[in-house]
């Protein structure tokens, strides 16, 4: 990229953004009581709420992907009206804040909810339980990976899908030989970012899962529950958090920055 | 270019409203000499107040600007734990009402004089029609039973707690919500079946929800204690804040009788 001088204010008001940003992190990790972060990271609560933050939100990207990219296909797909409100209808559970997003499970999902009632008559009650949890986060990050996933294959070249086609590959085998690997940098970044949106899901899981450790206590809510009882150790789980973060913007930089370059002119895909 | 000078003009526009909304902060947070310097304006007082008790204080509050007309009285409802960290991190608050004594001595030395202001004790709340059947304490060791409590460090979690351990009872617990209101909320919507929390807040949504009574009664007695703050700069507290303060221990007893709250 160019290096050319910047204008002065760009300087000044990029440093201090960056500042910004960077000035929390960096107090946090200050503050952090590092001789007592061993006994609070072998603590059972700490180690609970890893391991359940390590599998629900591996779990919501999982399902994520599993209903996130045929619809980011359908959508990608269509051009009407229909198209445009299902893209609203995605992106809604980024803007809204996550409490509302919770307040909207519990009236579908709970107890007495609208989809819940039935769930309940068959036994199921999603909230207070693990898998009350994944739905939250689910709800929040897939669409971080449909937006990702559809903007990708919004922007493929149409052309080579014409030809697989004419070559008399069905849908199908299309999609999963020329379409698939032609966007897996950006489905990559778009599991990237929606597991880190489910890890961090605070909101929407303690209004709709509740708070028990062990059972639906994440890291983000012993964090927030610890501010209360012991600041010190939701430093250290803080800490903790930030630390599994940057692993995963580190781990998957490079396949971040090739998702987010401009395309480069495509290559017909290897078959055979 | 016309449509690029557009954007620039909204960036600009946005950018002073946000300078602008901004000022009302800048001027909570200093609260002292800074705040002398505008003119005309009453630095609102900040009431930082347990969510139990966040109802009777609109009350209070609105009677108490009644008298002021120029003062605006700004409440923020939170768990007392939470709401007693902040203060000890420099929260602009004016007063803190507190549901235990716990958070008040944790306020970092700002709260100067806490008095009890109202008593309450401790109930079992059920969503309408007590679709659990729930009779008794001992009820809520039922493992199917769908019980929530207030975290342990929050007042209504570790009262709730001690009713538990007078009890002798083993409790199946659901869920720790982090403070008395959204304990309340869950067991209003039926997603929990019981919870302990305040008689005064129960009554004050029956019948959506109701209360049964802890049996074996318990010892445990809950104490509101109210007290204006220093500043965060560690002056004394303001005019504004002492008089709310009396007002609540006056005039005020009438509102938390009607709230369902005892006498101190």
């Amino acid at each position: 990229m160019n290096t050319g001088a910047r204008p002065a204010p760009v300087v000044v008001l990029g440093l201090a953004g960056a500042g910004f940003l960077a000035l929390p992190v960096v107090a946090l990790l200050v503050r952090v009581p590092w001789s007592d972060a061993l006994d609070v990271l072998g603590a059972p609560a700490s180690r609970q709420a890893l391991g359940l933050s390590l599998a629900t939100s591996l779990a919501a990207a999982g399902l994520s992907v599993t209903f996130g990219v045929p619809l980011a296909w359908l959508l990608a797909g269509g051009d009407g009206r229909v198209a445009a409100f299902g893209r609203a209808v995605v992106l809604l559970p980024i803007v809204l804040p996550p409490v509302v997003g919770g307040v909207a499970l519990l009236a579908a999902l709970g107890r007495r909810g609208v989809a819940g009632s039935w769930l309940a008559q068959a036994g199921v009650v999603l909230p207070f339980s693990a898998a009350g949890v994944v739905a939250a986060q689910v709800f929040v990050a897939m669409p971080f990976l449909v937006v990702t996933v559809e903007a990708a294959l919004r922007s493929t070249d149409a052309r080579s899908s014409d030809a697989a086609a004419s070559l008399g590959a069905g849908g199908w085998r299309t999609f999963r030989q020329v379409t698939l690997p032609s966007v897996a940098p950006a489905l990559l970044a778009g599991v990237a970012l929606a597991w880190a949106r489910a890890l961090g899901e605070f909101g929407a899981t303690i209004t709709f899962a509740g708070n028990l450790q062990g059972r639906t206590q994440t890291l983000p809510l012993a964090v927030y529950l610890g501010t209360q009882t012991d600041p010190g150790a939701a430093l250290v789980l803080s800490a903790l958090l930030v630390a599994v973060s940057l692993v995963v913007l580190v781990v998957l930089r490079s396949r971040w920055v090739v998702a987010f370059r401009p395309t480069v002119p495509a290559r017909g895909p290897r078959t055979g | 270019m016309i449509r690029a000078q557009a954007d620039v003009r909204s960036v600009a526009a946005l950018v002073c409203i946000a300078a602008v909304s901004a000022i009302p902060l800048v001027g909570c947070a200093a609260d002292g000499p800074g705040l002398a310097s505008l003119p005309a304006a009453r630095a609102p007082l900040v009431v930082f107040v347990a969510a139990s008790v966040a109802v009777p204080f609109e009350e209070l509050a609105t009677g108490f600007e009644a008298g002021r007309p120029d003062l605006d009285v700004q409440l923020a409802p939170a768990s007392s734990a939470t709401l007693a960290q902040q203060i000890a991190e420099g929260a602009p608050a004016g007063v803190f009402a507190s549901a235990a004594a716990g958070p008040m001595g944790r306020t970092g030395g700002r709260a100067v004089d806490p008095r009890v202001f109202a008593t309450d004790d401790l109930v079992i709340a059920v969503p309408a029609g007590n679709p659990a059947a729930v009779a008794a304490t001992a009820d809520l060791a039922r493992r199917e039973l769908r019980l929530g409590l207030c975290a342990v460090g929050v007042p209504c979690g570790d009262y709730a707690r001690q009713v538990l351990a007078d009890a002798g009872v083993e409790a199946s617990v659901d869920t720790d919500e982090p403070d008395a209101a959204s304990l309340l909320a869950k067991v209003r919507s039926g997603d929990l079946d019981a919870a302990i929390l305040y008689r005064s807040q129960v009554a004050a949504v029956a019948p959506m929800v109701e209360a049964v009574e802890v049996d074996p009664p318990s010892a445990v007695l809950v104490e509101y204690l109210i007290s204006p703050l220093r500043t965060p700069d560690a002056s004394p507290p303001s005019v504004d804040a002492v008089a709310f303060v009396e007002y609540v221990l006056g005039p005020g007893a009438t509102v938390l009788a009607s709230a369902g709250l005892g006498a101190p």
